[in-house]
């Protein structure tokens, strides 16, 4: 939340992230030289790097346009950038972190295009395309993922994805998941819902919805391979993730 | 809910009309609605199929039962038996398909911008919204169809005789048989359901059908009044051109992005 209304210092990096003081995640000490900061290294994430080798050219994104999925405080519209993206649109539900990557936006002079809203609806509307979709840390928090997991499909003929998924035996203990059977577009499968513990905590970061559903790690992937992305590649999968599993895979259409 | 909707191969061998109408039907379909799609082919498989079946369409490839009446009933007329050939295969789904109740028909002229609401559209036989005057459900159109198929398989056996009593007689193929043999026993579909763009801006409407000209022939008529077109073409534009015109460039949006799967 904001720290103070007015500021009394004379205008720098540090005034910009002090309006939202003690409520960063990511690490800005480096890049915008600041003190306060997160603890977590999200400039230098790796997942980007093998979003770029997996989907990429020669291990960039040069002339690629990129729609980024919850960028939370746009550390990774930095990398993608970077990385040569010609054109980079980021959308964020949550509006604390949608103002702090305008924040980062505005220190660091990204051309990266912030959208404030729900991602399912902005792509049930659009006809836009793009050369990859970035989906990270996002499709655990949906309501629906199939949905979205249809409407990345629809939208791109790549898409890199880093997130959770259910497995039983990595819950932490005493969490639970309500198994329900789900079909859309002719696709089945069972989600394994709960209801968010508390959306109201200041240092929520889940999604926009009071319930979310998680897939096991085969499923996301069939979703992916039925809607047109039939090219996995999994680069890693982590099942020693203190509370949960999670994995990274790049999704293609064949050419 | 399945959509089943279907086509012949010389309907896209002699140009790629419907199978540009088929990929947008497709397209809106996944992006708007949680519909189950099923593509009834008669043909081999082709370039269209293998795009549909990597969109997640199921393809099931099926010559009409109509097959012979339809090659013996007008044989000097090609055109003729090539449309029939298409028209007809709807009235095959209750042997298709043996283990739905429910489920939704529509031509591949088709253009879904909302999802359908289906759930309270439970017809003995089937619903039909009207054909070219809202509210005129006498006149039906056979274009977008809520079909019960255990009870249309019921009644199969006499509803093929009585189409292969009659087969080069009917108006408008399928849907003409359909009207005489069902007489007052379809229902009303809401509109909304096969909305016309002639009908003017619908913000309700779930399913635009382009019954009369199809979106290529409209770009063209927009953009070159002396387009040789049928004066019903031309007519059906100007009931409303600006309606035509706003639906333009959505529509070939779609196909622009269907284009590249």
């Amino acid at each position: 939340m904001i720290h103070q209304k007015f500021e009394q210092r004379a205008p720098s990096h540090q005034t910009v992230v002090d309006i939202f003081k003690d409520s960063w995640a990511t690490n800005l000490r480096e890049l915008c030289q600041v003190e306060g900061t997160g603890t977590v290294n999200l400039l230098t994430d790796p997942r980007i790097g093998m979003a770029a080798a997996a989907l990429g050219k020669d291990g960039r994104f040069d002339d690629y346009r990129v729609l980024e999925l919850g960028p939370l405080e746009g550390a990774h519209s930095y990398q993608l950038e970077q990385l040569g993206a010609r054109s980079v649109v980021a959308i964020e539900a949550n509006t604390e972190a949608f103002i702090k990557c305008l924040l980062l936006k505005e220190m660091v002079g990204l051309r990266t295009k912030y959208l404030c809203g729900d991602v399912i609806s902005h792509l049930q509307a659009s006809q836009d395309e793009f050369d990859l979709i970035f989906c990270c840390g996002i499709l655990y928090h949906m309501a629906d993922p199939v949905e979205l997991i249809k409407q990345i499909c629809l939208h791109s003929n790549r898409c890199f994805v880093w997130t959770h998924y259910y497995m039983p035996s990595h819950l932490s203990a005493g969490e639970s998941r309500t198994p329900r059977p789900f079909e859309k577009n002719g696709f089945e499968t069972v989600y394994y819902q709960r209801d968010y513990p508390s959306m109201a905590d200041p240092l929520f970061l889940g999604g926009n919805q009071p319930l979310h559903s998680w897939m096991t790690r085969d499923e996301i992937t069939r979703a992916f391979a039925f809607f047109g992305l039939t090219e996995a590649t999994i680069h890693g999968d982590h099942t020693e993730h203190p509370t949960t599993a999670n994995f990274s895979c790049s999704y293609a259409r064949p050419v | 809910m399945k959509w089943y909707f279907a086509l012949n191969a010389a309907s896209i061998m002699t140009d790629d009309l419907y199978a540009k109408c088929v990929e947008v039907a497709v397209l809106s379909a996944l992006q708007n609605t949680d519909l189950d799609a099923h593509f009834v082919f008669d043909g081999p498989p082709c370039l269209l199929t293998d795009r549909l079946e990597r969109l997640g369409v199921t393809v099931i490839y099926h010559r009409t039962s109509l097959s012979d009446a339809i090659a013996a009933a007008k044989p000097e007329d090609p055109s003729w038996q090539r449309i029939a050939h298409g028209a007809f295969l709807r009235m095959d789904l209750p042997i298709i398909d043996q283990q739905s109740e429910f489920v939704l028909y529509t031509d591949c002229d088709v253009l879904f911008v909302k999802q359908p609401h289906l759930d309270d559209i439970r017809p003995e036989f089937f619903a039909v919204a009207p054909e070219f005057t809202v509210g005129d459900y006498k006149n039906m159109n056979s274009g977008v169809m809520v079909m019960n198929l255990p009870n249309m398989r019921r009644v199969g056996a006499e509803l093929d005789s009585f189409v292969r009593g009659g087969l080069a007689d009917f108006p408008a193929f399928d849907q003409g048989a359909l009207r005489l043999f069902f007489d007052d026993r379809f229902e009303p579909l809401p509109e909304r359901l096969n909305w016309k763009p002639y009908w003017g801006a619908k913000p309700e409407a779930e399913i635009i059908h382009y019954h009369g000209p199809k979106p290529p022939h409209v770009r063209t008529m927009l953009q070159h009044a002396d387009a040789a077109y049928p004066q019903v073409y031309k007519d059906l534009l100007e009931r409303d051109r600006g309606n035509y015109a706003a639906l333009d460039s959505l529509w070939h949006a779609y196909l622009t992005r269907a284009q590249r799967f």
